[in-house]
Formats: structure tokens, C-alpha cells, sequence
């Protein structure tokens, strides 16, 4: 469903991600893992179509970024960490553009039944501006689920919410996925992406350290501190260190650094 | 002086000033900034050279006239500010960014050291400003420095006195912001509706003098105004901006000069003192409306509910059209939230475009005087007046560019609701234009596609610039300062070429026609066709240049940092 080859992206001098490559199939969720900086935001909004890219391919669907943008873009949802909206529409304004520019067959039903699911009728008619930051990104999960789409693109999705809805939204990730949507959450909530991820995609200064299932993960780097319960927590940690380097080498037979034919930044292309 | 203004606080200026410098070079790696530079670059240097000659060529102004028409410019300057408040929604004063919100107001700072840092910026700029027009008025000043020194004083006055307004006018009950702006439309609209009905008295007497009307007119309003500030109200109204003029344009160093400069510091103290004490009587007014705010919505939370559930099933999705309508459909809301703002700044210079009417003049001088008041104000303006394309997208180009929408589409949708808005004020004034006079309906019609034609250039170009240079709207600020003084001379410079180019068309057509023995009609003929060609392929070329730079454009490195 989606297919990531060989994507980089340079700002100025800093190469933020290097040589990317993975592919997401239908019905899967991906968890994309790393520290700050590491290039979780930067793939997600180059594969959204958001900022352009200097080397590489994104594929949904069959559909490539460069030669059909719209109609990866049609299939696409993407949300923000930090949700943009029109401050002058209200929230159903909001789902009126949307149901629009997607072309959504019944926006009537739709738009009532994310309103109730996520808990924002009593805020209908209210500006997005006056909205507080989960209400916020409460609508930004409701636009993106309006449009149907076939994968989900979420960006530290959980921020802001509240208990109630972080389970309202972990079920629905689940369900979309259970319906053959592919879905790839970026999120440092380590337990969360342990419950409902699949599949593991740790990013490192902007290279893939490890990319597979999530058992995989585990007891690839999990052996890195005895110690330690077999978590994803404690793989997470493992794969950063030296240890978790070799460890990778040792199973895989190159380390996460070395995965990839790494471009230097003057191969790459400025746009 | 650390109770006053903490050392922290002039630090942060200092790295934030620092910090710009830094961004600004370095963000000459990409080539659309070197190109944004270089044209920046020429313009600046077009500006300089204006200034230098108009410096070394310009002849001094009699200092009288200087000192009362710098009184009367100063004087517009602050009704201006009062104006621009009042037509704005309700807002905060002092205009705190979301990161002073967060990080200084947040942090053990005492209100009083915030405001002096908000006043410490401003007074900063009112220096570079002083300078700037203390260079320009170099022929005018007879003493250099003291007239720096006055224009400075004069600036931050006039910024006191709009943040002083600013805290009173948005410290006040909705009830009482109506009564203020109903006064400040009354203070604008009597003098003018007096200078008018002077002015017609003039240019209708038998006795004019033999000059080309827009002369006549621009001459006859000036020779009103001047005799309405001479009259005993004129001179009350001015007598405080007269002050600063005096001072800014002392001849000799005397104690008249001492005391007007003893008088300008009194009056910059005063407002100063003021702008602390109407600061926390602001806070206090927040404090209580909030108190109020809270209370009705509890009242109200209930009848909200049930309101919310009858209207479920009422939902009307906004026409596609590839994208467009949906987009179009979006920044017309907008435009609806800012409608009181919006006739406001479209019903002034309608009512000055209308002018022409008043003058006995034939129908075709009067449809031109209409148009070509349109199209001045249209030019310069009204762009300003319509943010409601990519200028007000800046932080929402991220949503922009994932929407599945082909990148044409999408640019013409955000250009839809400020040329259809521009369209509409220009049919209404020639719709009055045309029911209020003679004016044949036929050009007025053809003169109302033109002006479609030319809202389309003037909001590509706008949309064009702004996505090649990107701002913060209501960003203040030397660098605000610079660039509407560039973009100013770009547009000088535009007009006077577009202005050219059509009268060598004309002259043209006419030649094209004598040369082929046909009548004078078919020159006007071939004189509109070459205009709708040309604003065509113009817009064309403007048009793809939009698309190809907002397909390009990076929201992660091209958008200007939250100050």
C-alpha cells in the first residue's frame, strides 16, 4: 500500500533523513520511532506532499508522488502534531470543506457520526480558534477519518487528548486498519505503540536503524539488557546504543547505519 | 534600573535583533531568496536614488508652510491610528506574540517591565524611522539634529498615543466601542463632507481657471483644507502636532525653541506615564468582562445543547468544482466574519472615487475620473484591504499543499474571494457611478470587465510577491517599514510603465488604423483588444509563475519564524 524508496531530504546543510526505504502494506500499522530531529515529521509531511524532496520515491496505492500526486494525495489523511486549522471556520465548517474538497459521498451521516464518536456536538458551531488544544486535535483526527482514507498519516496523534479519547482513537485506528487501511503513527508513547503497531520503523539522525514486526524488534534488541523485561520500551532503548548496533549486525548481517548505500548531501538534490 | 527593565529582558531584544540578522542571511542559499534579494536590492537602490536627488535637487520648502502642513500630516497620521482601531475586531493590545505569551508572560516579570519592553521595540523603530525622514527632509531642516530628535519624539508620540487608544478602545463595553466608533466616523466624514460641498461651490463658479480638472480639483481640496486649519477649530485641532512641527523645524537655537522642546517632552511623558496607568486599568476591565463572560455562558451552556442537536441533519457541503469552490467557499466565510472591517475600508474610498459625479463635467471625463480612482486605490490599496488568499494562509499552507488538489485549481480558488470581492466594490461605484449621472451603461459595463481583468494581475502579482518573500500579517517592525516602502516603489514603478505602455498602444492603434484609411471607431476597437490580450498573457504568465512557486514552496524553511 505504501512503498517509501530511497527517500532523502536535505535542509541547507543538514541532512534530516538519508536513503529512507520501507513499505507499509494494507491493514498494517506502522509505529515510526526515534528522538527528536530524527526525521519522523520530516517523512511524514514530504509524503503527504507537503514540502518537496530532493531524492526518492512515495508510493500509495500504486500511485506515485511525482507522476499522480492528487491521487495519492486523495487516499492520503495526514494530521499534524500540531493541527492547522482556519480559525474562522467553525468545526462543522471544517468538515463541510472537507467532505467537499474529498468528494465524500454522505457527508450528512459522516460528519454526525465522527462528531458523536469524538465527542465535539456541543462545539458544532464553534470557531476553531475558540477550541482548546485536544478539542483541536480532535477535529484534525475527525477531518482526516472524514475522507475515507486508505492510509493514515499520523503525527503524534495522541497529544492533547484526553483518556476517553485516546482510547476512542487507538480503537479506531485499529478498526480503520481492520478495514485495509495502512496507517503509520509517529508517537514517543512507547506503550501505546506496543499495543496496536504491527510493525517497528526506528529512525536515527535520519537513517533507518531497524525496520520490521514488532516481536522482530523485540527480540532483536531485547537482548541487549538481560536484565530487562523483553519490552518495546526496552528494545527502543537497546537499538539506540552501540550494543544494539552489533546486536543488529549479528541478525541482520549489517548495522542500521550501514542498511542503506547512504548518499552524501551533494548527491541530493536542492530544490 | 533592573526594577525598571530587567537585564534579561534587553538581552532578549538583543539576541532577538541578532537572531533576525542570522535568519535573514542566511536564507541566501536558496535562489528564490538571492532572486527576492536582488530585486529587493534594485528597488532599495531606486529609493536611494530618488532620495538622494530629491535631497540634492529639491528646493526648501517655505518654513511656515512646512511647519503647518507637517502639523496637518501629523495630525492625519494620528487619526489614522485612531481609525485602523476602531474598524479592527475587539483585540489585545500591545499585540504579544504567542512566544512572549508563553515564555514572558509566564515568567517572573512584573507588567510594567513587559510593557516597557513591548515600548522599548517600538521606540527603536520610531528611531530608524526618525532617521529615514530626517535624511529626506534634509533641505527642509534648518538644523539637522534637533529636527532627528523632534521627528523621533514625534513618532513615539504618535505610537503612545495608539497604544493609549488601543488599551481605552478594547478596555470598553461593546455598547461603548459602537458610541467611539460612530464619533470617529463623524470626525472623519463632517470635514470631509465640508470640504467637498467648498470644493463643488469652487469648481462649479463660471470663473475656473483653464487647467485639466484633476489638477483643478487636487488644487481647489488642498485650498479648502488650508481654510479650514486656519480657522479657529483648524488651530485647536492641530495645536498639539503644531508643537512637534515647531520644534522639528526650529530656525536658531532660542528659548522659544527651549521651551517647545521642554513642551514635547512633557507631552511624550504624559502619554507615557498614561500608557502604564491605562494598562493596568485594562487588565482590570479584562478581568471583570471575564468574570461576566463566564457567567452567561454557564446561562447559556444548556440552550446551546439542545440547539446543537435539532440542527444535526443540516449539513450542505460546498460546491467542488475541482477543488476551487470548496477553497473559494472557505476565505468568502472569512471575509464574512470581517464584514463590518471590510465596508469600512471599501465604503471610504468608494465615497472618494464617487467624487467625479459632483463635478459638471461630461459623462466620459466623469466615467474616467470614476475609473481612474478605481484603479489608483485598486493598485495601491486595495490589496491590502483583502487578505484573503495566501497571505492569510501562511501558517495553513501545510494543509494547502496535502489537499488533493491540482496546484491551478487551488490558486485560483484563493484568488477567488478577493477579486470577487474587488469586482463587487468596483461594479457598485460605477453602478452609483452610472445611475447618478449620464455615464452610457455600455462603458460602463466595458469599463467594469477591464477592472476584472485588472483585480486578476493586481492579486496574482500581490499573491506572487508574498509567496516569494513571505510575512507575518500585523508584523511590526523595521523590516515591515522596509518592505512596504519597497513594494511601494516596485508598484510606482509598475504603474508608470503599465500607464506608458498603454499610451503607446493607443497612439498605436490609431496610427495602425489612419495607415489602413479606416474610421476612429476601430481604433478604439483595436486599442481594447491589444488591452485584453496584454492583461491576458500577463496574467498568464503571473498566474503560472504562482503555481510553479507554490509547488515549490517549503513550508519547513520558506515561512518566517514566530517572533
Amino acid at each position: 500500500m505504501i512503498e517509501v524508496s530511497n527517500f532523502s531530504k536535505a535542509y541547507g546543510d543538514t541532512l534530516a533523513v538519508n536513503d529512507l526505504t520501507f513499505t507499509v502494506q494494507s491493514g498494517e500499522i506502522l509505529g515510526l520511532i526515534g528522538r527528536n530531529g530524527a526525521g519522523k515529521t520530516t517523512t511524514m509531511r514530504a509524503m503527504s506532499g507537503i514540502i518537496p524532496y530532493g531524492a526518492g520515491e512515495f508510493k500509495v496505492d500504486g500511485f506515485s508522488l511525482k507522476d499522480a500526486p492528487l491521487a495519492l494525495k486523495q487516499r492520503t489523511a495526514y494530521v499534524a502534531d500540531d493541527p492547522r486549522l482556519f480559525s474562522d471556520l467553525t468545526v462543522e465548517q471544517h468538515l463541510k470543506f472537507q467532505a467537499s474538497i474529498y468528494s465524500v459521498e454522505t457527508p450528512a451521516e459522516e460528519i454526525c457520526k465522527l462528531l458523536t464518536i469524538f465527542e465535539l456536538e456541543t462545539k458544532r458551531h464553534c470557531a476553531a480558534s475558540t477550541l482548546s488544544r485536544g478539542m483541536r486535535q480532535k477535529l484534525a483526527i475527525c477531518c482526516a477519518y472524514l475522507q475515507s482514507p486508505k492510509v493514515l498519516l499520523l503525527d503524534e496523534p495522541m497529544t492533547g487528548l484526553d483518556p476517553h479519547a485516546i482510547r476512542v482513537l487507538k480503537n479506531t485506528i485499529e478498526d480503520r486498519a481492520a478495514q485495509g487501511c495502512a496507517v503509520i503513527i509517529s508517537s514517543h508513547l512507547l506503550a501505546m505503540v506496543e499495543d496496536i503497531c504491527t510493525q517497528i520503523l526506528i529512525l536515527d539522525c535520519g537513517k533507518r536503524r531497524f525496520w520490521g514486526s514488532n516481536e522482530e524488534f523485540r527480540q532483536t534488541f531485547a537482548k541487549a539488557e538481560a536484565t530487562k523485561p523483553n519490552t518495546l520500551e526496552a528494545a527502543f532503548f537497546s537499538s539506540l546504543t552501540e550494543l544494539g548496533d552489533e546486536l543488529n549486525i549479528a541478525i541482520h548481517g549489517k548495522s542500521g547505519a550501514e542498511e542503506s548505500n547512504s548518499p552524501s548531501i551533494d548527491t541530493i538534490p536542492q530544490q | 534600573m533592573d526594577r525598571v527593565f530587567p537585564k534579561t529582558l534587553n538581552h532578549l531584544l538583543w539576541i532577538r535583533f541578532k537572531g533576525k540578522l542570522q535568519r535573514w542571511l542566511g536564507g541566501f542559499h536558496s535562489p528564490r531568496r538571492r532572486l527576492v534579494a536582488s530585486i529587493g536590492t534594485l528597488l532599495g537602490l531606486i529609493w536611494i536614488s530618488q532620495a538622494v536627488i530629491s535631497i540634492l535637487f529639491r528646493k526648501a520648502a517655505e518654513h511656515d508652510s512646512m511647519v503647518q502642513w507637517s502639523s496637518i500630516a501629523l495630525t492625519l497620521y494620528l487619526f489614522w491610528q485612531v481609525l485602523k482601531t476602531v474598524t479592527r475586531k475587539p483585540f489585545e493590545p500591545h499585540e504579544w506574540t504567542d512566544a512572549e505569551k508563553e515564555l514572558l508572560h509566564t515568567a517572573p516579570i512584573h507588567r510594567s517591565q513587559l510593557v516597557t519592553y513591548r515600548l522599548t521595540g517600538i521606540a527603536v523603530g520610531a528611531f530608524v524611522k526618525a532617521l529615514f525622514l530626517s535624511i529626506i527632509l534634509l533641505p527642509d531642516l534648518p538644523i539637522w539634529l534637533v529636527g532627528f530628535v523632534g521627528l523621533f519624539f514625534v513618532l513615539i508620540f504618535v505610537e503612545l498615543f495608539r497604544v493609549c487608544f488601543e488599551l481605552i478602545f478594547n478596555g470598553l463595553s461593546p455598547g461603548l466601542r459602537w458610541v467611539c466608533r460612530g464619533s470617529v466616523f463623524m470626525m472623519l466624514l463632517v470635514p470631509l463632507a465640508i470640504i467637498w460641498f467648498r470644493t463643488l461651490m469652487v469648481m462649479n463658479a463660471p470663473s475656473t481657471q483653464d487647467l485639466p480638472m484633476s489638477i483643478l480639483l487636487f488644487r481647489t481640496v488642498l485650498m479648502e483644507l488650508n481654510t479650514i486649519v486656519s480657522s479657529g477649530l483648524g488651530v485647536a485641532v492641530l495645536s498639539v502636532m503644531a508643537i512637534f512641527s515647531e520644534a522639528i523645524f526650529i530656525k536658531a537655537f532660542s528659548l522659544v525653541g527651549l521651551a517647545n522642546f521642554v513642551k514635547i517632552l512633557l507631552a511624550t511623558g504624559a502619554c507615557l506615564a498614561l500608557v502604564y496607568r491605562l494598562d493596568a486599568w485594562f487588565l482590570a476591565r479584562c478581568k471583570i468582562t471575564e468574570g461576566l463572560g463566564v457567567k452567561q455562558s454557564a446561562l447559556s451552556s444548556n440552550s446551546k445543547i439542545i440547539r446543537s442537536t435539532a440542527s444535526r441533519m443540516r449539513v450542505r457541503v460546498p460546491l467542488r468544482m475541482k477543488g476551487m469552490g470548496a477553497i473559494a467557499w472557505r476565505q468568502l466565510v472569512s471575509a464574512y466574519h470581517y464584514r463590518m472591517t471590510l465596508s469600512i475600508s471599501l465604503g471610504i474610498p468608494a465615497i472618494l472615487c464617487l467624487c467625479p459625479l459632483f463635478l459638471d463635467a461630461n459623462p466620459e471625463a466623469t466615467l474616467v475620473g470614476v475609473v481612474g480612482g478605481l484603479l489608483f486605490y485598486s493598485f495601491l490599496l486595495l490589496p491590502s484591504a483583502l487578505v484573503l488568499d495566501f497571505r492569510r494562509d501562511l501558517d495553513r499552507l501545510d494543509v494547502l499543499k496535502s489537499l488533493p488538489v491540482a496546484t491551478i485549481w487551488l490558486a485560483m480558488g484563493q484568488l477567488t474571494a478577493p477579486v470577487v470581492l474587488a469586482t463587487g466594490f468596483q461594479a457598485g461605484v460605477l453602478f452609483v457611478a452610472t445611475i447618478f449621472s449620464s455615464i452610457i451603461w455600455s462603458q460602463a459595463i466595458f469599463a467594469g470587465v477591464i477592472l476584472v481583468g485588472f483585480n486578476l494581475l493586481i492579486f496574482t502579482a500581490e499573491n506572487l510577491i508574498f509567496l516569494l518573500s513571505p510575512y507575518r500579517r500585523n508584523q511590526e517592525g523595521l523590516d515591515v517599514f522596509i518592505r512596504t516602502v519597497l513594494t511601494f516603489t516596485g508598484k510606482g514603478i509598475v504603474f508608470g510603465l503599465a500607464v506608458s505602455v498603454l499610451l503607446v498602444w493607443a497612439t498605436l492603434s490609431v496610427l495602425i488604423v489612419g495607415m489602413l484609411g479606416l474610421t476612429a471607431g476601430w481604433a478604439v476597437g483595436l486599442f481594447c483588444i491589444g488591452l485584453f490580450f496584454m492583461i491576458g498573457v500577463v496574467e498568464a504568465l503571473l498566474l503560472l509563475g504562482l503555481v510553479r512557486l507554490f509547488d515549490r514552496f517549503d513550508p519547513s524553511e520558506d515561512c518566517p519564524a514566530l517572533s
